[in-house]
């Protein structure tokens, strides 16, 4: 126990000095902010556009005031919310709109012109700066439809096409409402009322209390989703920490030091050793990535609307119950241990990386199968294919999770739990021997070299 | 106490169809030295690694410190011929570690190692990582993790490769140091000067064989003497001699001389062929009277092999080995 402790701790230490290690620690937090931060820092630092709008009425339908009252209207926006907290004075900054502002037509334009003739005009005036247009709204009509173009310099295309486009529409609508003599107040009925259609499953009613929205799609999806990244997590947890163990034992055996710890402790202490001590730089890996997880989560449920806010909380917690927070640890450890042995007793075979890849072939072939699978259990978790292959235990810890969020019978459980603990178990027994039998030959690991170790007496 | 540190009764290891070990049988004592010698293939890293528990006789027993490897791993101490240290840790961090796997604890590890290294002028460089050490630097870090916990069996595979003469003969006194505190020690090489200079016993081991075990005086005697014979000789006058079973001419000296070597018969002295040369006249330049080495115990342990005696012969004419 004492040497199983000695081993572990140098192999953490080991991973943990190196500058590596750091560098990897903080790439992906910097890599995951910055790919958030840096649209919105490029947002806020961007000036505020001010839209400067003319409004040309080739319709002759009279149409020039409810135009201009549309673009009057939203150059007086709603009185923004006084913000209290820093985040969410950071979140109304960025989020802050254009500027829309009501100019007269340019000399030249009038709304006597042929759309053809004002087309002809219109590139020419904006490119003057002298002019005060930015924008210039032309509406016509085309075969009785309402046609609205948008002509924009440069940068401000797009703009004021997202800010008016449904009040555009709302004229059209307007207009056909007026020439079939439709009751203005029912046109109006018509145009604003919506049925609500909803789409629920059994799970869906509690998350419907907590506000719908997000809260609807956590509760319908989120087992599924949260499934699935718990899954390709796990994978890439038992990925990255086997090459981990592969590397380092590659790394001892090459160096020769094998021989002096397996004359200085069990095989038991050293391979179980190894594992814990990769174990522990996943968890710092982890603690670190957590800590910084939650900080940035709770900065940035503190910048959501307050009712969002609400609806991801509840979402969140109806999510997990601490049995599945148990089942899923178990999961993994079983995972990671079953995988862990086996990679460190393959790379006690090999004398370099190069030997390690051409062993790591097949086996990489084997742990594609899961990843291809999670994204097919992401819309059916329960499907057949997914059932069936979450009982072959070495998919059983990255299938279960995603399985695990939606009701299942318990002999599921226990039945994948004893298989996986059967073969871990074998794996255990084998990868000892093989490590001890790797360690101590220049041999190549073989099916041959495997079938005799795992049908060899025990050793004393 | 069992007086016997180690003993090994009708102990075989087979790999597939290869016998790397047969039947062997040696018993080394408490607090002495015994050389382990053999040509390379002749099965001491395999019987070294049974030792060590490192892997099991297809047959046989070995009991270690009165019972088995595993058991007393804390109590042995070994460094192996193909010489392994973590290459980013530093000798003080590397004595520490492999100290606790032996039931050490750090605070006395580290006094001891800083103490060795001292001694063995490695003082300014227990920091400094060790893939920055030359090799001899390496192979005394090494020793010394395999001594700091003050084993009572140690075990050393070739420890004289890779060490120029002043360490090798420094590496000799840390040997017999061990001895005097009463650790055993039981030793591989291909140099039989070390085995000649260091050994109470030597346990030969040819072809997975003991073909000798017993003291250096034992293992000289079953050698024959040798009467070095100089001068302007006939081999037949030589083979004439009383006493002499064997005539190997060894060339030319640089007087112009011919130089023979005579084997002399098992009980029989020199002075009795020398006498008979004188009275037959021949031209007897110079003589010597040369007593066996334990490279001549070897070859004629070994049958004579003359691809082992060549191998043994031309290693041990070497003051250092790669």
């Amino acid at each position: 126990m004492r040497n199983t402790f000695l081993i572990a701790r140098r192999e953490y230490l080991a991973f943990v000095r190196t500058v590596g290690f750091w560098l990897s620690l903080v790439t992906l937090p910097l890599l995951i902010t910055g790919i958030i931060l840096v649209p919105l820092l490029l947002r806020q630092t961007s000036p505020v556009q001010t839209l400067s709008v003319a409004v040309l009425d080739l319709t002759g339908e009279g149409l020039d005031g409810d135009l201009r009252a549309i673009i009057r209207a939203k150059a007086t926006p709603p009185n923004p919310e006084p913000q209290s907290d820093g985040m969410r004075k950071i979140a109304a900054k960025i989020a802050r709109p254009d500027i829309v502002r009501l100019v007269d037509l340019p000399r030249g334009l009038t709304s006597s012109l042929s759309r053809a003739e004002a087309e002809a005009r219109i590139p020419a005036l904006l490119d003057k700066t002298s002019v005060g247009a930015s924008n210039i709204l032309v509406a016509y009509n085309d075969a009785g439809t309402l046609h609205f173009d948008i002509w924009s310099i440069k940068s401000q295309k797009n703009n004021l096409a997202r800010i008016i486009e449904p009040e555009l529409q709302d004229v059209q609508y307007y207009r056909l409402a007026r020439a079939h003599d439709i009751d203005p107040k029912l046109a109006h009925a018509l145009r604003t009322t919506q049925a609500e259609v909803n789409s629920l499953t059994r799970r869906e009613i509690p998350s419907k209390a907590a506000g719908g929205g997000f809260g609807a799609f956590m509760g319908d999806e989120g087992p599924g989703f949260v499934g699935f990244l718990i899954g390709f997590g796990t994978w890439m947890t038992i990925f990255s920490s086997s090459m981990i163990l592969l590397g380092g034992v590659i790394e001892e055996k090459s160096s020769k030091v094998l021989e002096v710890l397996l004359a200085s402790t069990s095989t038991e202490s050293l391979l179980i050793g190894k594992v814990l001590g990769v174990a522990g730089v996943l968890l710092t890996v982890a603690s670190i990535w957590s800590v910084i997880s939650f900080v940035l989560g709770t900065y940035g449920l503190s910048a959501a609307p307050p009712e969002v806010a609400a609806s991801i909380k509840a979402a969140f917690n109806g999510l997990f119950s601490p049995l599945h927070l148990v089942l899923l640890a178990v999961y993994f450890v079983c995972g990671y241990l079953m995988y862990g042995v086996s990679f460190a007793a393959i790379g006690a075979f090999c004398e370099t990386q190069k030997d390690a890849q051409a062993i790591m072939g097949p086996v990489m072939m084997v742990l594609m199968i899961p990843m291809l699978c999670m994204q097919a259990a992401l819309s059916a978790p329960n499907s057949p294919i997914i059932q069936y292959l979450s009982y072959v235990p070495i998919f059983t810890p990255f299938l279960m999770p995603l399985r695990l969020l939606n009701p299942l019978p318990w002999w599921e459980i226990v039945l994948t739990f004893g298989g996986m603990l059967l073969v871990g178990g074998f794996m255990i027994m084998v990868g000892r021997k093989a490590f001890r039998q790797g360690a101590l030959t220049g041999g190549k690991l073989t099916w041959g070299t495997l079938f005799r170790i795992a049908t060899e007496k025990p050793s004393t | 106490m069992d007086d016997v540190a180690l003993s090994l009764t009708g102990v075989s290891k087979t790999y597939g169809d290869f016998r790397a070990v047969n039947n062997l049988s040696f018993a080394v004592k408490r607090g002495t030295i015994c050389g382990f010698l053999g040509p390379n293939g002749a099965g001491k890293t395999s019987t070294v690694r049974m030792i060590l528990g490192l892997s099991e006789p297809t047959s046989g027993e070995i009991r270690v410190l009165g019972g088995a490897s595993d058991k007393v791993l804390d109590r042995i101490g070994f460094m192996p011929e193909e010489r392994g240290l973590y290459r980013k840790m530093t000798p003080i961090d590397v004595i520490v570690f492999l100290a606790g796997l032996k039931g050490v604890s750090a605070g006395v590890a580290r006094q001891r190692g800083k103490e060795m290294l001292e001694a063995q002028g490695l003082g300014p460089f227990m920091n400094k990582q060790i893939r920055s050490l030359s090799k001899g630097m390496s192979q005394k870090v090494q020793l010394i993790s395999c001594l700091v916990h003050e084993p009572e069996l140690v075990i050393l595979d070739e420890p004289f490769s890779g060490l120029d003469p002043v360490n090798q003969q420094g590496l000799e006194e840390v040997i017999r140091q061990l001895a005097r505190r009463g650790a055993t020690v039981l030793f591989s090489t291909h140099v039989m000067q070390h085995a000649e200079r260091l050994c109470e016993k030597v346990v030969l081991l040819a072809k997975g064989q003991k073909v000798f075990e017993g003291t250096l005086k034992e293992a000289r005697s079953a050698a024959p003497r040798h009467l070095d014979l100089e001068g302007d000789l006939a081999e037949s006058d030589l083979r004439a001699l009383p006493g002499i079973i064997s005539v190997a001419d060894l060339g030319e000296t640089e007087e112009g001389a011919h130089l023979w070597r005579c084997g002399l018969e098992k009980g029989r002295a020199p002075n009795e062929a020398l006498k008979a040369a004188f009275l037959k006249g021949l031209d007897v330049r110079r003589f010597e009277a040369r007593e066996p080495t334990l490279h001549d115990a070897f070859i004629v342990l070994t049958g004579g092999d003359a691809g082992q005696a060549d191998t043994i012969l031309s290693e041990s004419a070497r003051p250092e080995h790669a």
